[in-house]
């Protein structure tokens, strides 16, 4: 892949990091308070696991609609439109579990980070948002009890965190940065 | 002519023993000690996959196939696994248990050996090399993320996915280094995986939209007089492979 995935070459850069996880704070208690569906399974779900499961549908919504911006400035690799729809698939599975509509993005997130995506080399920004995805899910597992839902985030974690080391693999960053996540879990609102 | 009473009564005894019948003298079959499989099992288990992998590494770096790029990278891969088995026995530990310093027993003897001594007297060691890497950090992430749904503790379940998730990104960097032209798989685009004209399974760095628990399909060595090749298939670990309380390297 020799396109311009790799050609916005600057490093990854920590003011775009702070804008998602300060944009997910706040986006993460919209979500859970907003997203609930009236269709969501009755059926042994804690409200806890209910309300931390939405916040993955919407972040993952958000991260859906991050990289419709991309792609809509120009960025059409298959790379990001895979990312893009490896994120909707990520909504529709967790809402499958759990009953709960995969309807509502997390619209603070979104709102933080779309400027930095309507661009045609969204490899930085990209990696920043996957890094970030990955490692708030691996933060819900410590939180949810539901072991189905456990598995799902765990399954989800294990791509976004290879889109992750794809992306800086194809900018030529360090073993670090291809290797281990530093970034901070998004916020999810509700404590265990 | 029989009478109906001498019928009945020769169909009605069926007395005498139950037992299955007995041929030769073997001696009887060890009873297994009782075991449960646990939080401990689980990550005594994963810590002896890091161990394992460990093993792998040390052959591949005495084969002398790899370029210095790839041999660095598998440097960084035995710091990494070597960190990650320390964390688990932190894990383990804390969790009241005993660590599993060495590698999988089962793994070793059922496919580490065997995938070693195939790539003995290959036609290409170097692809083997890197292929079997690939294969067992595929392997080692999907073990973690199997297991997650099996621990009961939500904290072990975040901090060993945390190292899953580490062994996904070792995956994708092989699979791009073995594969640098094609990072996604086939499926995404609904067509078939295919292995390459060779009968090598291909490796992607982005292999599906979740995170798969199949097994992971090897093949090395060269081919024998009828031009097949060694193949044998990964698994995440079951009951044979699970490092019980009772065992002890």
């Amino acid at each position: 892949m020799t396109d311009s995935a790799v050609a916005d070459h600057a490093g990854f850069d920590q003011p775009t990091r702070r804008a998602l996880l300060g944009a997910g704070v706040i986006g993460a208690a919209l979500a859970v308070a907003g997203s609930r569906s009236a269709s969501a399974r009755s059926t042994g779900l804690s409200d806890d696991d209910l309300s931390l499961a939405s916040f993955a549908i919407s972040l993952e919504l958000a991260a859906r609609d991050l990289w419709d911006v991309a792609l809509e400035a120009g960025a059409d690799q298959q790379l990001w439109m895979t990312i893009r729809e490896n994120h909707e698939a990520y909504a529709q599975r967790l809402a499958g579990i759990t009953g709960i509509s995969a309807n509502t993005r997390d619209e603070a997130l979104f709102s933080a980070n779309a400027e930095g995506f309507g661009t045609n080399t969204p490899s930085i920004v990209g990696y920043n948002l996957e890094s970030a995805a990955a490692a708030t899910h691996l933060d819900l597992l410590g939180k949810i009890d539901d072991s189905e839902i456990a598995g799902a985030l765990a399954s989800i974690a294990a791509i976004e965190s290879r889109h992750a080391a794809v992306i800086a693999g194809l900018r030529g960053e360090s073993l670090d940065a291809q290797f281990l996540n530093a970034a901070t879990p998004i916020a999810a609102g509700v404590t265990s | 002519m029989l009478s109906m009473g001498a019928i009945v009564a020769a169909c009605g005894d069926r007395s005498g023993s139950t037992d299955p019948g007995l041929l030769g003298d073997a001696a009887p079959l060890p009873t297994l000690p009782e075991a449960t499989v646990d939080d401990l099992v689980l990550l005594r288990t994963l810590q002896s996959l890091e161990y394992t992998a460990l093993e792998v590494y040390s052959a591949a770096g005495k084969t002398g196939v790899l370029t210095s790029g790839e041999a660095s990278l598998a440097e960084r891969f035995v710091s990494d696994h070597t960190g990650h088995a320390a964390l688990l026995g932190t894990l383990i530990a804390d969790a009241g248990g005993e660590e599993f310093t060495c590698a999988n027993p089962f793994l070793m003897d059922r496919a580490v050996n065997p995938i070693l001594a195939a790539i003995k007297g290959s036609d290409d060691a170097h692809r083997d090399v890197l292929n079997i890497a690939h294969g067992f950090e595929s392997l080692a992430g999907a073990s973690y993320q199997a297991f997650v749904a099996s621990l009961k503790d939500k904290m072990l379940r975040r901090e060993t996915m945390r190292i899953g998730a580490e062994e996904h990104r070792h995956a994708a960097a092989l699979a791009a280094a073995i594969n640098p032209e094609v990072l996604l798989s086939p499926i995404f685009f609904g067509l078939p995986v295919d292995k390459d004209a060779d009968g090598f399974p291909i490796p992607y760095a982005i292999p599906a939209a979740f995170g798969r628990l199949t097994g992971i399909d090897l093949v090395v060595g060269g081919t024998d007089e009828e031009g097949a090749r060694f193949s044998t298939q990964l698994q995440t670990p079951a009951a044979n492979t699970f490092v019980y309380d009772y065992q002890s390297c």
